[in-house]
């Protein structure tokens, strides 16, 4: 018996020794995660963002900052976060992702901001994740539903408006389920934002068994959407999910109702809606839009969201000359949560306290009727999708 | 007269020579037998001395030899120690006497008187005895070769003449006396016969050489030996 | 090295293995980490330029226009993807060591500033540097329009990827060998067991033997305990069962071993002859019997322990000595011994090797001679008595010589001046001279007799044997001439000596005169042949040994007879003549000498005795000490 025990413990000696050995070499240890306080004085916290604001281009960039920055006064005006104020700086991109890249460089090292804010598009916004990676820097907000930017979850990248997956599948339940149509095509750009986009319709589809009938694209920058279009009508679709811009999209439409195709046309929400609307004219009627946000106008028939109330109130205080738009309030949502994850923070806030602040947003009431959470692997706030369909020229919210 | 000596030893020669010169012999002498038989038939001398031992022809030889010889040459032989055997040899064959080495002078007068003694004598003299009864004893005068045949008869003369009162017996030994071998013993076994009876012997006038030679055959055990009386 | 060799066998076969096992591991581990190292770096290099290389060609333009946008775009790029691991970081220079763009989003260290300014005289250098506690290969690549550099691409290849992937693989390997050593280490466990258990049951089976204990049967650890019922073929099982037949074979022969011994033992206790045990080497006793503690009057606790040479005369205790590795068997006949009382004794040894108590040994037997060298030594005597008696008729004949001289020249001198005769002065000085010359004559011969009837004490001396010879010749040739033989000498003067005894040469050749004489003198009666006897004496040396030759011309000796001739108590005289003691006795004594004595002879026509002696070789043959008369 003896024996036995020594040997066992000869044994187990040696198995010691040779992970000793083993551990002799320490395996490179992460670097520490940094308590990061740039951009944050006593007075200040420094936000930055780089975003499409110049030329006719610079509409959407220009809304969303608008928007966002009629909280954001409104908030300093009310003393800041804690005595701090939120200085913006935002710098114009054009939708270059090389330059919107080297901005954001710029904002993080020379500017040292604290945290980036509201992006736009997929492109720019995918371009500059390394950065944030390796800055470890908090981004909140953009426009954009890339699956990219949520799945898998970067707790950096803080989404707040619902993805195209959902914005599809919100399309895809509508007509299957309300509308009883199985014979489903998609009309996509010809770039990343439209593969998302098929994707997520595609996703959608297969949940109800189906997939769609015809798959049509046009390059981006182009209204070759001829192509696309007789792809689609010769599959007789009686819907099109369609991912992409206004012109391309205006276009597409006029054509098949000129030819005589009328299924019932669906765009995301990133389409920009009212200037679908404004070119469709009245080949507009019946276009479903689906909406990450409430519509931000005031309607005779409903009565604003008090969210939205208070966008629009904001926006008439500080930018009286800008007219309220779903985009103007998604930035406005942004600088709400941006706020609000600040504010969440404390004192002695920190790069990693603020997300950890974000992160413990649950539930939370903004007054648009889509309770805001986010969580450890959950980085995109909204869930909900709003169906707006156009009529008169109008978008209003479908019932 | 001449006197012969024959032996191998040089100085035993010389003494001899010496004695038998100052003795008033005509002395010669020689080594060994054969030599000395030459000088016998050379110079006939009267006596001859001769040892028995002698490389070549021995002694005895030598006597043989001369009794062959029509002689009355008297031949004495000399005997050493342990030839008492061969000096009866010699009697039987006539020696006239023996002495035994070392010669004593006794001896040698006794030698040589009973050699001359003998040369008057005729040769081979029978056996004679007398017997003269004396007082208390019987004495016998014996004479003569006595060989072993005679004694019968001297016994039966003995048993004769011895009375009752008489248990002594002389026997007296002349010059002419001899006697063989055969005697020796036959005279032994009469002594024996007669101490049987109680009768006393006793030999007289014996020579010394013979008192000797009855020594060594045991005879003085039995008999009383007398020596014979010598002038010097 | 002393740890290891006191291992058990098993442990032994244990550690071998197992060590060998680590060993070879850790040399292909060592050899193939730096295969790899090497292997890696340079594939990290190389792929590091690659990228370098290519953002140099994709940043010509943006340099040339001084696009910082593109530039970092370009920058950011080349860490995309996998290559985030490889690329630590990517600078993009002017040809002035200005940075138009690089990948350091929180700012980039120091030291990079130095280095990047460094390199406008460094051309595709390669460098290791540490950034940010992280080891990098710097590597520069320049820009070039046409021949023009126009900028530099620098990039940091993070080490830590090679690193990250040797430490995997060093955790692989070692859990490898761990596994391998843990499992080889119940296997070879295992093994050694199978090997070492069979010994160890053999070994303790082995060590009851050893105690005697022939009574276990292999049923503890042992595979099979019958042969018959073994049906495996390994060499263990071999063992065993050789092993098995071994065993019944030593228990059959330490039984037969036991009786054996009992029986010795019993011979050695009862045994009729005094028997030592003598250590080999040392020549100490181990152990007597009864016998020897009887006849040499101690106890057997004095003789044990004693040495022994004690117990023999000095030089007769040599024969020992003489005793040589190999020989089984050694005889030496009358060696001297003394009792405890001093008295002398005489044993004949016989001693052979043999194992006593695991010592190397003598096993001296003894046979009590004494009474027969007595025996002997009165024959010898008894033989010379006859001998002296032989002599005395010529010895007394001799002796008379010289004192008839004597007595008739006193008696001459006696008579002559008894008769008042005048002696010659010559005649007078011849006696006197004569007197004084027998006397002495006569004393010699008293004196040969003296020493002829002398008892020779034990110790051989050196021995002229022409002057034995001559001394016989001194007593007996006259007597012998007398007798009409002719004793003829031939004498070698330059022979060797002898070891032997004067007094017992003289009888030997005595004996064989005289035999010699009355042979002559038969042949002469018997036969009527008057052919001079003759007696030849002749003393030579071959080389080896000395010998004599004594020949006659005698009756001879009939071939049935010659091999009797030297046997006690023959002989072809009359009764009463003699005993027939003579040849044997000279046969003994020749052989005491360690001589040999042979005969030929011709019926008839003769005998012929030849006796052949070792020469006593000091230094060289021996001188005559006299001269030959």
């Amino acid at each position: 018996m003896k024996k036995i025990l020594k040997k066992t413990a000869v044994a187990i000696c040696q198995i010691f020794v040779f992970f000793l050995f083993f551990a002799c070499s320490p395996p490179q240890q992460s670097t520490v995660i940094q308590e990061n306080k740039t951009g944050i004085t006593d007075t200040g916290i420094l936000i930055g963002s780089s975003l499409a604001l110049a030329g006719h281009a610079g509409y959407l960039g220009t809304q969303m900052l608008q928007g966002a920055m009629s909280y954001i006064r409104h908030i300093n005006d009310s003393g800041g976060i804690l005595g701090r104020k939120i200085n913006l700086i935002a710098l114009d991109d054009s939708y270059d992702p090389t330059q919107c890249l080297y901005n954001t460089q710029q904002l993080i090292l020379a500017k040292q901001v604290f945290a980036l804010f509201s992006y736009l598009v997929t492109p720019t916004t995918m371009r500059i994740i390394p950065l944030i990676n390796d800055a470890k820097i908090p981004l909140v907000g953009m426009f954009t539903g890339a699956n990219r930017l949520r799945q898998p979850v970067n707790r950096y990248l803080i989404n707040i408006r619902a993805s195209y997956y959902q914005e599809t599948r919100a399309a895809v339940d509508l007509l299957v389920n309300k509308k009883n149509i199985d014979k489903i095509a998609v009309f996509y750009q010809y770039d990343e934002y439209g593969f998302d986009g098929l994707r997520g319709a595609e996703i959608a589809l297969k949940k109800h068994g189906l997939i769609p009938v015809a798959k049509g694209s046009y390059i981006r920058g182009t209204l070759d959407v001829e192509a696309g279009l007789e792809k689609i009508m010769q599959s007789d679709a009686q819907a099109v999910v369609m991912i992409g811009t206004y012109d391309p999209c205006a276009k597409f439409i006029h054509l098949a109702r000129a030819r005589g195709y009328n299924p019932i046309f669906h765009n995301v929400s990133f389409v920009g809606s009212k200037e679908l609307a404004r070119r469709l004219g009245p080949a507009g009627e019946g276009v479903i839009v689906t909406q990450v946000v409430p519509p931000p106008h005031s309607d005779i028939q409903t009565e604003p969201l008090p969210g939205v109330r208070q966008y629009l109130s904001l926006l008439k205080q500080y930018y009286p000359d800008s007219k309220p738009s779903f985009v103007g309030l998604e930035g406005y949502l942004n600088a709400r949560i941006l706020v609000e994850g600040l504010r969440r923070s404390g004192k002695n806030i920190t790069r990693e306290k603020f997300i950890q602040a974000i992160e413990s947003i649950n539930n939370y009431d903004l007054g648009i009727q889509n309770l805001l959470s986010f969580g450890k692997n959950d980085n995109q706030g909204l869930d909900n999708v709003y169906y707006t369909i156009i009529k008169n020229g109008e978008l209003v919210l479908l019932k | 007269m001449k006197i012969l000596v024959i032996d191998d030893e040089k100085p035993t020669l010389s003494m001899f020579n010496l004695f038998l010169t100052a003795y008033g012999y005509d002395v010669s002498v020689a080594r060994d037998g054969e030599k000395g038989l030459d000088m016998f038939k050379e110079i006939s001398p009267d006596i001859v001395f001769t040892d028995i031992k002698m490389p070549g022809i021995d002694g005895l030889e030598v006597l043989r030899r001369i009794r062959n010889q029509d002689t009355d040459t008297q031949v004495i032989i000399i005997t050493g120690h342990g030839d008492m055997e061969k000096a009866v040899e010699a009697l039987d064959l006539d020696a006239s006497d023996f002495i035994n080495k070392p010669v004593e002078r006794k001896a040698l007068n006794s030698a040589l008187a009973r050699a001359e003694k003998r040369r008057q004598l005729p040769r081979n003299m029978p056996f004679e005895f007398r017997s003269l009864q004396k007082n208390d004893f019987l004495q016998i005068t014996l004479t003569g070769k006595l060989s072993g045949q005679k004694t019968p008869d001297l016994l039966k003369k003995i048993q004769e003449n011895v009375q009752e009162t008489i248990n002594e017996v002389h026997m007296i030994t002349d010059d002419g006396f001899s006697i063989t071998r055969s005697g020796i013993s036959a005279l032994m076994t009469l002594i024996q016969k007669l101490r049987q009876t109680h009768i006393k012997i006793s030999i007289e006038n014996l020579s010394y050489n013979y008192i000797r030679v009855f020594q060594m055959a045991g005879m003085d055990k039995i008999a009383t030996l007398v020596e014979e009386v010598l002038p010097d | 090295m002393k740890y290891f060799s006191e291992l058990s066998l098993k442990n032994k076969i244990f550690v071998t293995c197992l060590g060998f096992v680590i060993l070879v591991s850790i040399l292909i581990g060592l050899f193939t980490r730096s295969l790899l190292i090497t292997g890696l770096t340079g594939e990290l290099k190389k792929r590091g330029v690659g990228i370098a290389q290519s953002v140099a060609d994709s940043s010509r333009v943006f340099i040339l226009t001084k696009n910082k946008a593109e530039l970092t775009a370009l920058a950011y790029d080349a860490r995309l993807g996998n290559r985030k691991d490889i690329v630590k970081y990517l600078i993009i220079t002017d040809n002035q060591g200005n940075i138009l763009s690089h990948t350091f989003t929180t700012g980039y260290p120091p030291i990079i500033e130095r280095v990047v300014k460094d390199t406008k005289n460094r051309k595709d250098k390669i460098i290791s540097i540490t950034v940010n506690r992280h080891r990098v290969f710097h590597v520069t690549v320049p820009v070039k329009e046409g021949i023009y550099t126009i900028g530099s691409v620098h990039i940091g290849l993070d080490q830590r990827h090679i690193d990250k992937l040797i430490s995997n693989l060093r955790l692989i390997f070692l859990s490898f060998l761990s596994t391998v050593s843990i499992l080889f280490f119940f296997l070879s466990h295992r093994l050694a067991l199978q090997i070492t258990k069979p010994i160890s049951s053999l070994i303790r089976y082995t060590d009851q033997l050893t105690k005697g204990n022939f009574n276990i049967l292999p049923n503890d650890g042992i595979n099979e305990p019958h042969p018959a019922s073994n049906t495996n073929d390994d060499e263990i099982s071999k063992l065993t069962n050789s092993f098995i037949k071994m065993t019944s074979e030593l228990k059959s022969s330490t039984n037969r071993l036991t009786k054996s011994q009992e029986k010795y033992r019993s011979l050695f206790k009862s045994g009729p002859n005094p028997i030592f045990v003598v250590n080999k080497k040392t020549f100490e006793i181990l152990d007597a019997n009864p016998n020897a503690t009887h006849l040499f009057g101690f106890n057997r606790d004095e003789l044990v322990g004693m040495d022994l040479f004690k117990l023999a005369s000095t030089e007769d205790g040599r024969f020992l000595n003489d005793y040589s590795e190999g020989e089984t068997m050694l005889t030496r006949s009358k060696v001297r011994f003394e009792k405890k009382d001093g008295r002398v004794l005489f044993v004949n040894i016989h001693a052979s090797p043999s194992e006593y108590r695991n010592k190397d040994v003598i096993i001296v037997a003894a046979t009590d001679i004494t009474e027969l060298v007595e025996k002997d030594s009165q024959l010898i005597q008894a033989s010379k008595m006859t001998n002296l008696e032989k002599m005395s008729a010529g010895i007394a004949h001799e002796i008379n010589q010289p004192l008839n001289a004597i007595k008739m020249g006193s008696e001459y001198l006696s008579m002559m001046n008894q008769r008042k005769q005048k002696i010659d002065d010559k005649d007078y000085q011849m006696v006197v001279t004569q007197i004084s010359t027998q006397v002495s004559r006569a004393a010699e011969i008293v004196g040969r007799l003296k020493s002829f009837s002398r008892k020779a004490d034990f110790s051989r001396e050196v021995t002229d044997i022409n002057l034995c010879i001559q001394s016989v010749s001194k007593i007996i040739g006259r007597q012998i001439a007398l007798q009409n033989i002719d004793l003829v000498l031939d004498l070698d003067k330059n022979i060797p000596n002898i070891l032997a005894h004067n007094n017992r040469m003289e009888q030997v050749i005595f004996n064989l005169v005289t035999n010699a004489r009355d042979a002559v003198n038969e042949r002469i009666e018997k036969y009527q042949n008057i052919e001079k006897g003759r007696i030849t004496i002749t003393t030579f040396f071959n080389g080896q040994d000395v010998g004599i030759t004594l020949s006659d011309n005698g009756t001879g000796i009939a071939p049935d007879q010659k091999e009797r001739i030297f046997e006690s108590f023959y002989t072809t005289k009359e009764m009463g003549e003699g005993l027939g003691l003579g040849l044997p006795i000279i046969h003994g004594i020749v052989r005491d000498y360690n001589g040999t004595i042979s005969v030929s002879s011709k019926p008839g026509a003769g005998a012929s005795f030849r006796l052949l002696f070792p020469a006593h070789q000091p230094g060289g043959p021996g001188k005559s000490g006299e001269q030959k008369k």
